[in-house]
């Protein structure tokens, strides 16, 4: 079963997946100093046009379902407030959206870097940036398990299935006992034992007496790079400006 | 011949690098399992989350393992989201402060040094991601009351994910999979 | 090459020595095969071959061993791997990345190596084992023979001297088990030292030039191949066949049990795996149910079991239509994956207290048990008890047998002939030819495009 995140045949798969995370780090503390809402929308507009040429249409509309269903429930919860206590009552200006603006650039963000970016690129960024064996190695372990957990999971609720009939939300509320016992237990079990496997392979394969490592497939830096760096001093720049008080 | 010693062995590393992956994944699935933004749910997740935490603190006992445990799942969400990378140093602060706790409670061999380690953990980590959330949400002070009753709603499981940690490890003592 | 002395081995957690007194050398150009019963010890031997013990698994380690004549105390894994490599039962178990490419080049990447030489090594070791067109695929999708190919291949391209395989054809195809016989082979021309370690016999019968057979943690007896043709040892030691005489099974004709009409399904966006098919499961009787890897057989079992949805179809148990939905009560399903399959806190507990099922599986001494303590055979048993304890009319199990010896494999067929002889319709999923000749009354074999 194939779980891995495929980097897609697009114009984001071909930039340099280090330039695509210094993007997304360097916008995820930009965007907080940012609080006019004709920078936000702005910003929010450009992160648009970053990944729509993805076609990634389904992932962006859950993001965006995400907070929409934010968005009511702070509409919501500011009405009770208000029921309760008048000075909490609901804004009405466009300052209620301003948090929603950011957590929707936030989310175009990272949504061109995960879905640009496959397992490998993002293994090869560990890889290139030299880290310690103790950063590289669980967090390389993460990548390994995460696919092969998500079908042991699979397997987890099929058995559940064949030995009790059912298993939905349901039995998880009701019986939460029996939803620690039949689904957690086994997979903490499952979770130790790949644990105990992927150290042994990895002794084996010699990491054991290692700091550092060689990426043999390092990713080439290409135009494309050096023109997202200077569109990305541009909107810094423009959205500063129209921070009005500046940054 | 490279003999070169290292703190972590590699069977900690990997254990550290598992759980941060379990802890994300089955933290997830049991808050889509139940529907998202409800209590329940809420509640259930922080009681799975706290449990593993509590279940790799007796599985790697060994002082540092908090701090290596925030570094690597702040790490994770860093390369796969690019986000993160405001939060990671105060949670850093904050493992390092509760591996202190856990050393100079009675130390790595000490469940209740473990337990009030993880507790208190629970409570820093949540206190930044609040802070934090302020400077996401503060024209919208709203937002922050709802994000403040959610987190205390969800440390309701914290407290209930120490002890079924607790009970846990007990179990996979006796499975002989969790080494006294 | 391999040269073990005077070995005695505990493990850190228990008193008892697991490896008692043993002396061992395996020469280039060699191949030992050390066999035994389940727990005898002998994959606990090839652990302190490769390194893992005392490296890695703790423990007290008394005698000497050297590879290539170095003192195994003396080196690290990451040395002692320079010139050993291993080969597990589930070679998934040993990748460490989750794309072909990456697996055959972290090694060298671990080892500082220059681009250009990890680049070459790969393509060579890659054409060697003809896995090119695999090296971008996920190690997730690979079928169990091209598993063992990227795990050789990772292996070798690091130009060991010695191997140690541990139950290497356990999840394979005879067709894959005969394909590994011939690398082995080459290997063996080649000048490797090799110490496999296995239930099953048959395949080294042309290439295994020592024989080993251990019991509670001692070698008992030794020699050439010919030793395993002696039944009463075979017995003795509780083996498997050493060779395999390939009976046909003739199929009775169907009157009672499980009909299933017009069966068509497809996995979304896939072409149909089955496509009007029509297939009679007969009760009473233990059927092997057999085809090449990706044909459908596990997708059969779980339309079975209703755990997937028919797209078209009619079940008929004994006559009677059973709906898709209600399958499930009907039916018991042991998957590979024992793990997935134990919750109780007790080994009683995950049969219902059937104590007799325990019994019969000779797993009584271990009721009081957590199950994840047992051992992989246990614990296969197990699985098994606690399908038959829900007492349903169908049972099916996929590869109940894989990685275990002889004895093991005599038991579960001893089971399972009594559920039969309750009426019950029993499907074994199976690549074991040994099992299949000894245990199973019919083989239904599914192959594409064709109808039983």
């Amino acid at each position: 079963m194939n779980l891995q995140i495929k980097s897609g045949d697009n114009y984001l798969a071909n930039i340099n997946t280090l330039t695509k995370l210094f993007i997304t780090l360097f916008f995820s503390i930009f965007i907080v100093f940012m609080k006019d809402e004709t920078a936000l929308i702005f910003l929010f507009a450009s992160s648009c046009l970053y990944v729509l040429p993805m076609k990634k249409y389904k992932a962006m509309l859950i993001g965006y379902a995400m907070i929409l269903l934010m968005f009511i429930s702070s509409i919501g919860f500011s009405y009770l407030l208000g029921l309760m206590a008048k000075r909490y009552g609901l804004k009405e200006d466009f300052a209620m959206l301003i948090p929603f603006l950011r957590v929707g650039f936030m989310i175009n963000l990272t949504l061109a870097l995960t879905l640009s970016s496959g397992v490998k690129k993002l293994v090869n960024v560990l890889k290139t940036l030299k880290f310690p064996r103790t950063i590289f190695l669980p967090t390389i372990v993460i990548f390994r398990f995460l696919p092969s957990f998500i079908n042991d999971v699979k397997q987890i609720h099929e058995s559940i299935k064949i030995k009790i009939g059912h298993f939905n939300i349901l039995t998880m509320i009701s019986s939460p006992r029996l939803f620690i016992r039949l689904m957690i237990i086994p997979a903490v079990i499952r979770a130790l034992r790949a644990a105990d496997d992927l150290s042994a392979a990895a002794e084996l394969k010699g990491i054991s007496g290692i700091n550092k490592i060689t990426n043999s497939n390092p990713e080439k830096w290409c135009w494309k790079d050096g023109l997202s760096f200077v569109i990305l001093a541009s909107i810094v720049a423009i959205s500063t400006v129209l921070n009005q008080g500046g940054v | 011949m490279n003999k070169e010693k290292f703190y972590w062995e590699t069977r900690e590393l990997v254990v550290i690098g598992t759980f941060a992956a379990l802890i994300k994944i089955v933290s997830f699935l049991v808050a889509i399992t139940g529907g998202g933004m409800n209590p329940i749910a809420m509640v259930a997740k922080n009681i799975v989350s706290t449990a593993l935490l509590i279940i790799l603190v007796f599985n790697v006992r060994k002082f540092g393992v908090l701090s290596l445990y925030v570094l690597i799942s702040g790490m994770i969400t860093i390369l796969t989201m690019g986000r993160g990378l405001m939060l990671l140093p105060g949670i850093l602060i904050a493992g390092f402060i509760c591996d202190l706790i856990i050393k100079f409670c009675g130390g790595y061999k000490s469940s209740f040094a473990i337990i009030a380690g993880v507790a208190l953990f629970d409570i820093f980590y949540r206190a930044i991601s609040l802070s934090l959330g302020y400077l996401f949400m503060r024209e919208n002070p709203q937002l922050l009351y709802f994000a403040g009753i959610t987190v205390a709603i969800g440390y309701i499981g914290c407290i209930i994910g120490l002890f079924t940690g607790n009970i846990f490890a007990k179990e996979l003592k006796h499975a002989g999979i969790i080494k006294e | 090459m391999i040269k073990l002395k005077d070995i005695e081995y505990s493990y850190s957690f228990q008193k008892e020595k697991v490896i008692k007194n043993i002396s061992l050398e395996i020469k280039p150009s060699e191949v030992v095969l050390i066999t035994g019963e389940s727990g005898c010890g002998k994959s606990t031997l090839a652990k302190i071959a490769n390194g893992l013990i005392p490296h890695y698994f703790k423990g007290s380690l008394l005698g000497e061993v050297t590879v290539c004549g170095t003192d195994n105390l003396d080196s690290t894994i990451a040395d002692i791997s320079r010139n050993i490599g291993s080969l597990f039962q589930d070679p998934e178990q040993q990748f460490f990345c989750n794309d072909v490419e990456s697996e055959l080049s972290f090694a060298h990447e671990v080892q500082g190596k220059k681009i250009d030489e990890i680049k070459n090594s790969v393509a060579k070791y890659a054409n060697k084992f003809e896995i090119e067109n695999i090296l971008d695929s996920s190690i997730f999708s690979l079928s169990e023979g091209e598993k063992q190919k990227v795990a050789l291949a990772s292996i070798l391209s690091l130009k060991p001297k010695c191997l140690v395989l541990d139950e290497p054809t356990a999840n394979l195809s005879p067709e894959a088990t005969e394909q590994l016989g011939k690398e082995i082979a080459i290997l063996k021309e080649a000048g490797f030292a090799i110490m496999i370690v296995d239930h099953r016999l048959y395949w080294l019968a042309q290439i295994a030039d020592k024989v080993l057979i251990m019991k509670n943690g001692e070698v008992l007896k030794s020699g050439n191949f010919d030793i395993l043709h002696n039944s009463q040892t075979r017995n003795d030691f509780g083996l498997r066949n050493s060779s395999l005489s390939l009976e046909k099974k003739s199929n009775s004709i169907f009157c009672k049990g499980l009909e299933i009409k017009n069966l068509t399904f497809a996995y979304k966006n896939k072409t149909a795996i089955f496509k009007d098919y029509n297939i009679n499961f007969q009760s009473g009787k233990i059927i092997a149910l057999c085809g090449a890897n990706g044909i459908g057989k596990t997708t059969l079992s779980r339309l079975i079991t209703g755990l997937l949805k028919t797209k078209k179809g009619e079940f008929y148990l004994d006559g009677i239509e059973i709906k898709s939905k209600n399958l499930l009560k009907r039916t018991s399903l042991v998957l590979q994956n024992m793990d997935h399959q134990l919750y109780a806190r007790t080994v009683a507990d995950e049969v219902d207290g059937k104590l007799e099922l325990l019994e019969q599986l000779q797993l009584a001494k271990f009721a009081a048990r957590h199950p994840q303590s047992l051992s992989g055979g246990q614990k296969q048993r197990l699985v098994i008890a606690a399908a038959i304890a829900r007492n349903v009319d169908i049972i099916i199990l996929d590869e109940p047998t894989s990685g275990l010896d002889g004895k093991n494999m005599r038991i579960i067929g001893d089971v399972l002939r009594k559920e039969a002889k309750r009426n019950k319709i029993i499907i074994v999923i199976t690549h074991d030819l040994e099992f299949i000749n000894k245990c199973c009354d019919e083989q239904l074999t599914i192959k594409k495009g064709e109808e039983v």
